[in-house]
């Protein structure tokens, strides 16, 4: 097949204004990373880069020395696979319930779900609750107030109800109750619609600091984007407000250390994706094919 | 079955959007944790401290119960479990001849600040018993629920550093005209802590005098522009340079008595906005002409200036002439100072006394002198126990204990020069600072100060007075008007006054913005104002018969 010169300028044209979207959207990963491996006297005026001003592995020293921020990854870490997993979990058992016809006051359920992404009981209400159930400082409270959204319930709800009934009449004859329909059948149907749930849900926790702000008192148990924050934000805010301008400091200054801890803490969420993309791909295609 | 097909659809765009909004979720997380502003890492490693000999050694001469006590902290590295809480309880432990457990509550990030501080003050058993705020509407909501104590009497009994430390025009702003005291003071700036800075080097080459009035400082800084003061044979230098607020142009609107960013004590005693003024516009032609000669350095025209370490590379650089810059510049271990002798060996700033206008009145900007941070001592706590604790951090010794660490341990005075022979990250895992904005001193405690420093803001006291006594301080915390209007009108402002100063536009469209100002609500602002500072002064007369009853005899 030929093609006309219209069609090859147009691909042409095509390609180069894709390959520069491509480099606008990489150029900033890739001046973090640079910044991050910088030395930092050459970096002080800023500017455009593509190679590191000068080599230091200060900054990641410096991070990954900081206590602060490892018990962060810690926090983190527990309260991201934990309320993943239990996110996950309560949001398909709520959502199979509901999708189910004969659940009686089914609507008053929905509704009441509903409900919550229109009103919330605001700051101070939730922070008394979860005080008086004695969470304040726990990972429990890192997990529990946020482990189920009514958006991933409606959208698990209309997932399920696209499996066909059949199949779960046809279990139920072969002597199965709701629980193995549920475990057994139901479940390892939805992979794709659990690992875009499951993995929305992952990012969600992995980029909370405000449960932090809200929860907790004890700075060992502030999430990791908590303490980047505070890293990031505090020493400039200190100098505007008293006025006064700051000390000498060797081989490592602000700009790297963000640039670092940047890096650092998007790189384990990033390695999340690759793994689940094959279901994740999937997930987003379901119910578009005729099947 | 066609049901079933859209159903499926309507599942498929709901994922897609699903994932569209985690993508968006999962970019904002990140970039809102890249925040902005300058300054370096002070905060980088903080890794926590163990503390070896500092604790558990006072307590044998312990008489009464002990005390635990909870601070809000803000400042510092807050270094969990740090040498520096350690040390700072053994202190207390030793002055107060009783156990004292102390609590650190670290506060967030600024962004998040408030919200933290009202749920903390929520409820009583989360309230910490000394709280650490900034500017916050909540305060008299506090006072109202009777969450927070008088500190008066306790003061009394147990509070001489702190009523010695604060003057009285400071803690004015911070006592109720019921007469009480709700809070304590944190953080109060030196009285002035800028000053006009010029290059001695370039001024003996010239064969120049130390500037002592405004045309002497003009002519000063054309000859730094005109007469190639780094003698490299090229047109490479200006005269005036700093960032984009109008403090840095202070040499030129003091001169004439005014501050465009305040309210302005008028002869018959009433007030008025400062950028109104009509000497407004004698400052503006001249900066408008100084521009045009290249003088004023074009840079600070733009916000992007107004960024603290954009103004330190200019200063390091060594190409401009003068500032009016920060006090700090002259102590040794000052960033700007440390680069400017890297990349200038011979170069050499001085300090010079403001310099006068036509009618002879000199002024440095003075510090409102409010503080910007305070603290509180809520309901949960014995108040003096409290006020005890917070006077023993206000005494010299302590306050340079945990604040710098112990001499010959974690500094040495080198010729009156402090210098550390730790690193700052060394520092942070030891929790130094972490306590800061708890009665900060700025005086000879403060010895990061050289002495030569510590003069010059002593001598700032003085020569800040002059404006000091013109320019209104609210006490009120509301000013309701104000904080409709004058957002607006310093836009306004802002816009009029850089396009006049870079020639864009005429002198004469100042008078249009006196106009204008009218019509922005600048006469709500006024009467506001006036309104204000009437009660202000009745309220002062007060505070003067209170503080010589309260406060006077105690001290």
């Amino acid at each position: 097949m030929r093609l006309t010169t219209g069609e090859k300028v147009f691909s042409v044209l095509n390609y180069l204004f894709f390959i520069v979207v491509m480099l606008l959207m990489i150029y900033p990963f890739w001046y973090m990373i640079m910044g991050s491996f910088s030395d930092s006297a050459y970096v002080a005026d800023g500017g455009f880069f593509l190679t590191p001003a000068g080599f230091s592995l200060a900054a990641y020293k410096a991070v990954l020395q900081n206590v602060s921020i490892l018990s962060g990854f810690k926090v983190t870490v527990i309260s991201t696979v934990g309320g993943t997993v239990i996110g996950t979990f309560l949001t398909a058992t709520t959502a199979y319930a509901i999708s189910k016809k004969r659940l009686r006051g089914r609507m008053i359920f929905s509704f009441l779900i509903l409900f919550t992404m229109l009103f919330s009981g605001g700051l101070i209400p939730s922070y008394l609750l979860v005080k008086e159930l004695n969470m304040i400082d726990t990972y429990w409270a890192l997990i529990l107030p946020s482990a189920i959204g009514a958006w991933n319930i409606f959208v698990m709800q209309s997932f399920f109800r696209g499996i066909p009934e059949e199949l779960e009449e046809a279990a139920k004859i072969d002597g199965a109750n709701d629980l193995t329909v549920f475990f057994r059948i139901v479940l390892p149907l939805s992979k794709a619609v659990l690992a875009t749930i499951g993995l929305f849900i992952a990012v969600w926790y992995w980029n909370d600091f405000f449960s932090s702000v809200l929860y907790v008192t004890e700075k060992d148990m502030w999430q990791l984007q908590m303490v980047l924050k505070d890293l990031i934000s505090n020493t400039s805010n200190a100098i505007a407000q008293a006025g006064i301008s700051i000390s000498y400091q060797g081989d490592v200054n602000e700009f790297t250390i963000k640039m670092a801890s940047i890096i650092v803490s998007s790189i384990p969420i990033l390695a999340v994706y690759p793994f689940l993309q094959k279901h994740f791909v999937k997930g987003a295609l379901i119910g578009s094919v005729k099947g | 079955m066609r049901k079933l097909r859209k159903r499926k659809a309507v599942a498929a765009l709901t994922l897609a959007a699903v994932m569209a909004l985690s993508a968006c979720s999962g970019n904002g997380g990140n970039g809102g944790s890249n925040g902005d502003g300058s300054g370096n890492a002070d905060n980088a490693g903080n890794k926590g401290a163990s503390a070896t000999d500092a604790a558990n050694g006072n307590n044998a001469g312990s008489t009464k119960e002990p005390l635990a006590i909870s601070m809000a902290l803000m400042a510092g590295p807050k270094t969990p479990d740090s040498w520096a809480e350690k040390t700072l309880e053994s202190e207390l432990s030793a002055k107060l001849q009783r156990e004292v457990d102390v609590k650190p509550v670290f506060l967030p990030d600024w962004s998040e600040l408030n919200t933290k501080i009202n749920l903390l003050m929520s409820a009583k058993d989360t309230r910490p018993n000394i709280l650490w705020t900034g500017d916050t509407k909540e305060f008299s909501k506090w006072v109202d629920a009777g969450i927070v104590q008088d500190v008066t009497p306790a003061l009394q009994q147990h509070g001489q550093e702190i009523i010695n430390y604060y003057t009285k025009e400071t803690l004015f702003y911070h006592w109720d005209s019921s007469g009480k005291m709700y809070r304590i003071p944190g953080d109060v700036p030196e009285a002035s802590y800028m000053t006009t800075i010029l290059r001695k080097d370039w001024l003996d080459k010239l064969g120049l005098q130390e500037p002592k009035t405004l045309d002497e400082y003009v002519a000063v800084l054309r000859a730094f522009t005109n007469e190639d003061p780094d003698g490299n044979g090229k047109k490479d230098t200006y005269g005036l340079s700093g960032d984009n607020y109008y403090r840095s142009l202070t040499p030129f609107f003091y001169a004439y008595g005014i501050d465009v960013e305040n309210f302005i004590k008028q002869e018959d005693g009433t007030v008025k906005f400062g950028s109104v003024m009509p000497e407004v516009k004698t400052v503006l032609e001249l900066l408008q002409t100084l521009y045009k000669e290249g003088v004023i350095d074009p840079r600070m025209s733009t916000a992007a200036n107004s960024d603290d370490e954009k103004v330190n590379d200019v200063f390091a650089s060594g190409k401009v002439g003068s500032f009016y810059r920060f006090v700090d510049y002259f102590n040794p271990g000052n960033t700007a100072a440390v680069s400017f002798k890297k990349l200038n060996p011979d170069g050499e700033y001085i300090s010079i006394d403001p310099v006068a206008g036509p009618s002879g009145f000199a002024s440095d900007q003075p510090d409102p002198g409010i503080g910007w941070c305070y603290l509180v001592i809520t309901d949960t706590t014995d108040v003096n126990g409290a006020v005890q604790v917070l006077n023993t951090m206000a005494t010299p010794e302590t306050f340079k204990l945990f604040t710098f660490g112990k001499e010959g341990e974690h500094y040495e005075m080198k010729d009156g020069v402090f210098t550390p022979t730790i690193t700052p990250d060394e520092g942070n895992k030891l929790g130094l600072g972490n306590f800061g904005w708890y009665v900060q001193r700025k005086d000879a405690a403060n010895i990061k100060n050289t002495e030569e420093v510590t003069a010059m803001f002593e001598s700032k006291i003085e020569t800040s007075k002059p404006m000091r006594d013109k320019i209104v301080v609210f006490k009120a915390l509301n000013r309701p008007e104000w904080d409709k209007y004058s957002a607006d009108i310093k836009k306004v402002r802002d816009e009029l006054f850089w396009s006049i100063i870079t020639g864009k536009k005429p002198v004469s469209a100042f008078d249009d913005f006196v106009k204008q100002y009218e019509k922005l609500g600048g006469k709500q602002i006024d009467e506001e104002a006036a309104g204000l500072f009437e009660k202000q002064q009745q309220e002062y007369v007060q505070y003067e018969a209170w503080y010589e009853e309260n406060i006077e005899p105690f001290k």
